[in-house]
Parts: C-alpha cells; structure tokens; sequence
C-alpha cells in the first residue's frame, strides 16, 4: 500500500523532454518536485488528468532559469567577437540616422537583387522542354539601307528555297499568324493563332493530348486547340472531328488538342 | 544592491520564512493554494523562487530527497538577512498606508 506509488510513471516523453532541456543545476530538485506533484495529481484525480498536469508543468517550466545555457565558451577568443557584436550595436545606435538610411538601402537593394534574379532564372528555364532546343533557329529580316528595324519575319517562299539551297536543315517551318473570331454559344470569342507547316511536330516538343500528330496537319484546314481553349469551345464532349468557324479564313477541323506547356 | 520585492516575490517569500528550514518549491506551492486559496502554477513559484536567490534574499541548498520523489533531492530555500529586511520593509510600507486611511472609512464595513 505504501509503496503503490513507486510503480507509477509519469509520461515518458514529457520525463525526457525535461531532463533534456534542463539546466543540470536543477534539474534533480524540480524533477523531483514535478514528481511529488505528480502523485499527488494521481491519487486525487486519476491517471489522465495527472498526465496532462504533468506535461503542462514540464512546458511551463520552461524559462531562463531552468533552460540549458552554454554561456562560458570553450574558447576564450570568442569573447572578442562578442565584443564586436557589442561595439558594432553601440555605434549603430549612435548614429541612428545612418544606420536608417544604410538599412534601408540595403534591403531595398536586396530586394531588388533578389527580384532581377527570380526574373532571369524565368527567363532562362523558358521553353527549356524543347527537346532540339540547341538546334532550333528562327529567320530574321535585317533591312541593308535606311532604318533598320529588327524582326522576324521573311518572304514566304524563303523556307522552301532555303532548305533546297543550304545543307542541313532538317524541318523549316513557317509561321503564319491566324487571328478571328469564333462565335460560340451566341458570343464572339477572339482567338489567336498560327498556320503552321506539318513538320512543326518534329521540330519542336510539343505534345497532344488528344490525336496523332504524325498525321493531324496533313490536311488544310486543321486545327490544333490548347487544351483550355478546348474546354471553353467543347467542355465535356470530345473536340476531335468538331469543326469551327474562325473569323473569314474557314471552317476548320478540330484534329489535335495540346498539352498544357510545362513551366 | 538594494533590489526591490515584488508583490508575488513578497508572498513566496513569507512563506519561505514561514517553513524556515523546510521551503521547497512544492511546499511554498501548495502552502499558496491551501493557505490564501490562490491557485499558482509550480513553475512560477519556482522562477520566483529563483529570482529571490538572484537578488539575494534567500539562500538554497540541497536537502533531504524525504517524499515521494523517487530519491531525487529537495532544493531547500532559506531566508538571507537581506530578506528579512526586504519583509520588515514591504511590511512598514504597507501599515504606513493604513494609517493613511482615515478612521471613519474602515468603521463601516
């Protein structure tokens, strides 16, 4: 009867818990103290609560005075870099106004460093799915007198031309742009678009997640969708055969529905 | 040197001096919860009891490991001069406001 009490553990992790984050000097008389509490909590209020009184004592005697503290340092010169410390705070609060203006600026700066990194690390994992993305070039137009002004695109009959003449080129496609409206449901929707050449599959890493691409542009007036264009237009049913109008240029056919581009 | 005694501070030290020679962290504990019907957590008497020894009115020593504890030992508290003259002080200070309550005021409870 007497020695009931010796059996009774409190809980093994809040036990543990507290000798690790104990200061040593203490750590024996308040455990102990934790102890006397917890027996007491047991016979009066049952087991359940006196375990939840005892994990709630364990966090509550977290403080200054029983946390482990390590404050002589094993190596003596450390005490100079803590002299540092305190030097460089004094001096800061000296001369307050600098210190507001260099804080400032240097994390507006940092910021700013922060931002123009984000931007170019975009910027350079663009279009990095591209399977030939080493090998892809793109025509430019370059005027040899006057003004010039930079841009992309060249005479049609030039793709053809060119792969007959230069060695090396294996697909040349060209891009031509497509714009119109399609009237869905009543309402006008304004979509944009490319013609393409059939090769475009070959030359870049596009995928379909609905139709063959081998043979989806092989007719005129077929139509690859991105795939949220294809829900709007479509929702649930399947896209593939439908035709739509676009603008003035035709009907198309719907042969193809695009993946969603990663990145 | 000559720190002050806060309100809680004066009461875990009165009960210090109370249980001279037997004042442990428990023992003021549950000498609060019984005697002035407070409910007080063990871990503030004990920082309480802590920040005593630090401004030097009580002195602690390891003592006995008597009670259910499991052999751990007790850290005994006992009061320092200083802490006597800490108590004398609270207690001046505080018949000094008594008597600065007039007679007529207290009659007629």
């Amino acid at each position: 009867m007497q020695e009931e009490w010796k059996d009774i553990d409190p809980p093994k992790r809040a036990e543990r818990f507290f000798e690790w984050y104990c200061n040593e000097r203490l750590v024996e008389t308040i455990g102990g103290d934790l102890y006397e509490r917890f027996i007491e909590n047991h016979e009066k209020l049952g087991p359940k609560k006196a375990n939840r009184k005892y994990w709630i004592d364990v966090l509550r005697f977290m403080n200054r005075h029983t946390l482990k503290r390590s404050k002589t340092s094993k190596f003596n010169n450390m005490s100079i870099f803590n002299n540092y410390v305190k030097v460089g705070f004094r001096n800061l609060i000296r001369n307050r106004a600098f210190t507001v203006i260099n804080t400032i600026g240097l994390s507006v700066s940092m910021a700013v460093c922060l931002i123009i990194i984000l931007l170019i690390n975009d910027q350079m994992s663009y279009d990095n799915f591209q399977a030939n993305r080493d090998s892809i070039y793109r025509f430019t137009h370059e005027r040899a007198e006057g003004i010039n002004l930079g841009m992309a695109t060249i005479p049609q009959p030039l793709a053809e031309e060119a792969q007959k003449r230069f060695a090396g080129m294996t697909d040349v496609v060209n891009f031509h742009r497509l714009y119109g409206e399609v009237i869905n449901e009543g309402k006008a929707i304004d979509i944009f678009g490319y013609h393409v050449d059939p090769g475009v599959f070959d030359l870049f890493s596009y995928k379909l997640k609905a139709g063959n691409p081998k043979i989806a542009l092989n007719e005129p007036y077929s139509i690859i969708l991105k795939a949220d264009i294809a829900e709007k237009f479509f929702k649930d049913e399947d896209p593939i055969g439908k035709t739509m109008k676009v603008g003035s240029t035709g009907n198309f056919k719907v042969t193809g529905v695009l993946e969603e581009l990663p990145g | 040197m000559n720190q002050k005694l806060g309100e809680f501070e004066e009461i875990v030290l009165l009960f210090v001096a109370a249980q001279h020679e037997e004042a442990y962290g428990l023992s003021v504990t549950k000498a609060i919860e019984t005697e002035l019907g407070r409910s007080v957590t063990m871990s503030s008497v004990h920082t309480s009891l802590y920040r005593l020894e630090e401004k030097g009115f009580v002195e602690s020593k390891i003592g006995d490991s008597e009670g259910k504890r499991r052999g751990r030992r007790k850290r005994i508290f006992v009061i320092t001069a200083q802490g006597k003259s800490a108590l004398h002080e609270a207690r001046d200070a505080r018949m000094r406001v008594w008597d600065m309550i007039p007679d007529f005021v207290l009659k007629f409870v």
